[in-house]
């Protein structure tokens, strides 16, 4: 996908060996190099078409602002205009996968150098928890005395015994779903359904609230 | 019946993706994700998988972004319109115009951000000179030149040996002959006694004498050279019979022997012993 395609362009500007004579003129070199610029442009032009949405999908589904989204999907974008020329071909999903993965953790990094919380983000996702916020994820709410501290590890502990005897798929949908991602993220992740999700969904809170 | 709160439920997820990924291995690479989607896993690898990427719902989200053949509704956070696409591809390719100049930070692109977007890095600009062609083209014409003195050099010594062949194998005129007799032996001075051969191209006649010598039916001359000790010889012929006159002759060729000391060593063979019957020094 990103291998040099033949450049019809190229042969209707005349900058070919069968028309020229001799050694090219200097303008003749430049002409075929702004050339050679505009078939790495058009490649890169399509590159960008196909993956725009899906980077700028990523970054905001994991949490980012519209603009940091877009901010980053440029910074991966540019990243692969320059690598372009040094791509040696293989699976092209894979590659763009790998720089978003890449500039992701660059990005988390960075935030966590700033100490903020590298944690998703409220959305405004109809399928989203509602009252997400950094802080619980992180820390639990604030112990209100060492006695509701000690009640909550043990509501915790319980939990997650219960969450571990789910049957596989219910728990490993519900770990995705507790972690932030969406029925949709849950289904094209996971070979399935968004009813499919919904169902197994469904079916570990239930397991899980019974107290059997 | 117990109840549980999300925050409850959540810190019981968190505690056990962050513990099970030492159980489920490392986050998977793109290139499992990818062969996961493709459903080219087995059915038992396929259970693993699934086990390990619920461990890791970043590289879960990322597939899902990349692989997802529905679009965003219009009301979901990552829809984008194809106005706002356009726009965004005619603010990179500005980017792009200009590449090694002044990469534009982001920050102007989005003023109203509430944090400073990264700078892409800077690419390292390209040198104008191609200097690794050339190199290689330093290298190969060396190489070819190498090639060419030994190729040379090879033929010079070929013709050199065709030459002393047809010098051998052409009727030899004033060849130089030495005589090897008793008296040269029997010489005053050790000095005296070396047979000098100036080295030369043409082959010499060395005649050793055997008159008062005891007759053997067959003899063996060695050439031996005398600087190392206990060295072999160097040229050896066996089955040598005594000429006419008592003489025992060898045509040696003049650059046989390179320069140095050697001793000629006639043996007389009996049938179960021999003995050294003369022997001279030589000095080429």
């Amino acid at each position: 996908m990103l291998a040099t395609s033949s450049d019809s362009r190229d042969r209707e500007s005349g900058a070919s060996p069968e028309t020229g004579c001799g050694p090219e003129p200097p303008r003749r070199t430049r002409a075929r190099r702004q050339t050679v610029e505009e078939t790495r442009h058009e490649r890169f032009e399509r590159l960008f078409h196909r993956y725009f949405r899906k980077i700028y999908s990523f970054f905001v589904r994991s949490g980012l602002s519209e603009n940091d989204a877009e901010d980053l999907t440029q910074t991966v974008l540019l990243r692969v205009y320059e690598s372009m020329d040094t791509y040696r071909g293989g699976d092209e999903l894979a590659y763009l996968m790998s720089i978003t993965r890449s500039v992701w953790k660059n990005e988390l990094r960075r935030r966590s150098a700033k100490k903020r919380s590298a944690s998703l983000l409220t959305l405004d996702d109809p399928d989203r928890p509602i009252d997400d916020t950094q802080e619980t994820r992180l820390h639990g709410p604030a112990p209100r005395s060492p006695e509701e501290g000690a009640l909550w590890q043990e509501k915790v502990r319980a939990l997650r015994r219960k969450v571990e005897d789910l049957p596989p798929r219910n728990r490993r949908a519900l770990l995705l779903r507790t972690d932030g991602l969406s029925y949709r993220e849950i289904a094209d992740a996971t070979h399935t359904t968004v009813d499919g999700v919904k169902a197994l969904l469904r079916e570990a809170r239930k397991r899980v609230r019974d107290d059997s | 019946m117990m109840t549980e709160t999300r925050e409850e439920l959540e810190e019981a997820v968190r505690s056990m993706i962050e513990e099970g990924r030492t159980g489920v291995g490392p986050e998977p690479s793109e290139e499992e994700l990818l062969a996961y989607h493709r459903r080219e896993l087995s059915p038992s690898e396929t259970d693993r998988f699934e086990e390990r990427l619920a461990h890791y719902p970043d590289a879960a989200r990322l597939l899902a972004a990349f692989t997802s053949e529905t679009e965003p509704n219009p009301g979901d956070p990552d829809h984008v319109t194809d106005d706002r696409e356009a726009e965004a591809w005619r603010k990179l390719k500005e980017r792009l115009v200009e590449p090694r100049q002044q990469p534009v930070a982001a920050a102007a692109l989005h003023p109203a951000s509430a944090e400073p977007p990264l700078r892409p890095k800077p690419p390292a600009p390209r040198p104008r000179i191609p200097i690794l062609p050339w190199i290689v083209r330093v290298a190969a014409a060396t190489l070819v030149l190498l090639l060419g003195i030994l190729w040379y050099s090879r033929g010079e010594r070929i013709e050199d040996l065709s030459r002393q062949v047809t010098r051998l194998s052409e009727p030899q005129i004033n060849s130089e002959q030495r005589l090897f007799t008793p008296e040269v032996r029997d010489r005053g001075t050790a000095e005296e006694r070396i047979v000098h051969l100036p080295h030369r191209d043409h082959p010499y006649v060395l005649v050793l004498a055997l008159s008062g010598a005891s007759d053997f039916s067959s003899y063996r001359l060695e050439i031996v050279p005398l600087e190392t000790p206990k060295a072999e010889p160097l040229w050896m012929r066996s089955g040598l019979e005594r000429q006419p006159g008592d003489t025992v002759s060898l045509v040696l060729p003049g650059a046989f022997l390179p320069s140095g000391k050697y001793e000629l060593r006639l043996y007389g063979l009996g049938e179960q012993s021999e003995e050294l019957v003369a022997s001279y020094e030589v000095e080429v």
